[in-house]
């Protein structure tokens, strides 16, 4: 198991270079002055202004030497100077990755005990209406853009009932956290749903729940020790596998939100083209996804011990 | 004719197709005559005495800022949504299939090398992937084919791969390679067709998703640029009037939905008929 995870881990190192290195060349061999737009963002240009900008972020050097000061820069943790803001890459991220990291627990959390509630309770009841209603919800839930199913519900929560703000940040109060985390959350509710209700049906029909139910045992403790635990297995990489998927999706729901995470700050420096920028959270964004993939499967090999990795 | 008729029987058999394929023909209708089906001009006919009227009346659907219909400014959205749809769809199944055929029939160090890029692309997620694509490139609908058409080719590649490894080793293979069949021939002949029905079905459930994607780049500034009536960027537009004039953003999203819904039902019918042991797979 320990040395499983080590070779996972050291994966991880080429894998990221050639990323980065992909992502570099990509973005600083492209038309548009990086030093006169920066530039451009203060008052009163001067050649003189311009001519310093490109020397002090040594953007006159050739492509090659430029790419291996970025890595040797970030060997040291340092991520490079934006040029919106003329700050530290890193401590714009560290500011805005809180917001998101807690923006995708929250989603995650709450649509897993929700997902898995409604899938458990449809699997018990298939056909009933509740089950009707989860399978028709799942469908819709997966083809309406992420970013409608939010405005829409600022637009009755908000506008028309008025019991939600309609979006920022509101200094992390919990109401500001209800709509943007069921705007991210439904895709992985719906999808639990499906799996749990699924792996129920499986489930309900083993023998091992005959067993239990043909000894006495009550319908209650039937359902939370035989069966639920048993279907609890394939909800552990649906929902894994999805929250990389959320991660992702932070990037839409922060804009219709106004949510300040990594999300908002990678489109305003591609706006901006504030390259640094640009590259810092696109490696963030890559390492908490290689991360949480990572994670998933390590719990998985625990939580299931008939899985052995070599 | 015959032919004709037995796949019509085939859809009429399954509804799931036949729901799929009738929104996606409505989409399509709607797109290719947009001039002669939308009311007004998408972005021409501004009538600034006409700003932020609600649905009813002259403006079926109500109008925007500038005064445009947006009844017209949606239609002629299809337009954008499908040809991004099926361009970059159509890039990313060519770039799957050929690479992940070379990594299935090569193997060894190309396999290795095939797989290796494919792993380095999959450790971001395809809208991340997207926009790194656009921030490099900058808006524009041709740079979108271009991030959208790059982003999921990996899906079909390691389908097309793991087929390929399959088909390979089957006993018509090795009949077709025993009397002398070129390597070529084999490929086109004997492995090809067998890879080519699962590759359909995630082409076409992959135009849905590319939909969604050129959407989002849209809503959130860096796909395509006004005045181009892309659903994503009338909506992102539509946010700012969400107290005011809400029908901007409700509409074009009901369109993608309709729209990606149609195309994931008919994805569904042709996995069901293509390959009935894929249907759980979900």
């Amino acid at each position: 198991m320990i040395s499983y995870i080590t070779r996972r881990l050291l994966q991880i190192i080429p894998t990221l270079l050639v990323l980065l290195t992909i992502m570099f060349f990509l973005l600083n061999i492209l038309p548009g002055d990086a030093a006169l737009l920066a530039g451009a963002s203060r008052k009163g240009q001067s050649e003189e202004m311009i001519k310093n900008i490109r020397e002090k972020w040594g953007l006159d050097d050739p492509i090659h030497v430029r790419y291996f000061k970025y890595l040797f820069n970030l060997l040291r943790g340092n991520l490079g100077t934006s040029y919106r803001t003329h700050s530290s890459v890193a401590g714009l991220i560290a500011n805005k990755l809180v917001a998101t990291l807690t923006l995708v627990g929250v989603a995650g959390l709450g649509s897993t005990i929700v997902g898995v509630l409604l899938g458990f309770v449809a699997g018990i009841r298939h056909g009933s209406y509740l089950d009707l209603f989860t399978t028709g919800g799942a469908i819709m839930g997966i083809s309406a853009p992420r970013f409608w199913v939010g405005l829409m519900l600022m637009y009755f929560f908000a506008v028309i009932l008025g019991v939600l703000p309609a979006s920022g940040y509101g200094g992390g109060r919990a109401a500001f956290y209800i709509l943007p985390s069921i705007t991210l959350g439904i895709p992985l509710i719906a999808l639990l749903a499906r799996t749990t209700r699924a792996s129920v049906l499986d489930v309900i029909s083993e023998d091992y729940v005959r067993t239990a139910r043909s000894k006495g045992l009550t319908e209650r403790l039937v359902q939370a020790k035989h069966i639920f635990s048993n279907a609890f297995l394939p909800v552990i990489t649906v929902s894994g596998l999805q929250l990389g998927t959320m991660l992702a999706n932070t990037v839409v729901v922060e804009k219709v939100f106004s949510w300040p995470g990594l999300g908002n700050l990678i489109v305003t420096s591609i706006l901006r083209r504030d390259i640094p920028a640009v590259q810092g959270c696109i490696l963030i964004f890559a390492i908490t996804f290689i991360v949480l993939n990572l994670l998933v499967d390590v719990l998985y090999a625990y939580l299931d011990p008939r899985i052995r990795y070599t | 004719m015959d032919k004709l008729k037995s796949a019509l029987e085939v859809i009429k058999s399954n509804r799931l197709l036949l729901t799929g394929s009738i929104i996606t023909l409505l989409v399509i209708i709607v797109a290719i005559f947009a001039p002669w089906i939308a009311p007004y001009h998408p972005w021409k006919d501004a009538n600034l005495l006409h700003t932020l009227e609600p649905p009813g009346g002259k403006f079926l659907l109500g109008t925007d800022r500038q005064g445009r219909d947006l009844l017209s400014r949606i239609i002629f959205g299809a337009r954008i949504s499908l040809m991004v749809g099926l361009i970059a769809q159509s890039i990313n199944t060519l770039i799957g299939t050929i690479l992940g055929l070379t990594a299935g029939i090569v193997g060894g160090k190309v396999d290795d090398l095939i797989m290796g890029l494919t792993n380095i692309m999959l450790s971001l997620p395809p809208l991340i992937l997207a926009l790194g694509i656009m921030a490099a490139l900058g808006p524009g609908l041709i740079n979108i084919f271009i991030a959208v058409g790059f982003t999921y080719w990996t899906y079909t590649c390691r389908l097309t791969r793991g087929q390929t490894l399959t088909v390979k080793e089957k006993d018509f293979v090795e009949a077709a390679r025993s009397i002398g069949a070129s390597r070529i021939r084999i490929v086109t002949h004997h492995i090809l067709p067998h890879v080519l029905g699962p590759v359909l079905v995630v082409a076409t459930m992959g135009v849905a998703s590319a939909i969604l994607i050129e959407a989002s780049l849209s809503f959130l500034g860096v796909g395509t640029q006004p005045p181009t009536p892309s659903w994503g960027s009338i909506l992102s537009r539509g946010r700012s009037y969400i107290w005011t004039a809400p029908w901007i953003m409700i509409f074009p999203g009901l369109a993608i939905s309709f729209t990606v819904l149609g195309v994931n039902l008919l994805g569904d019918g042709l996995r069901d008929i293509l390959d009935p042991k894929l249907r759980r797979q979900r």
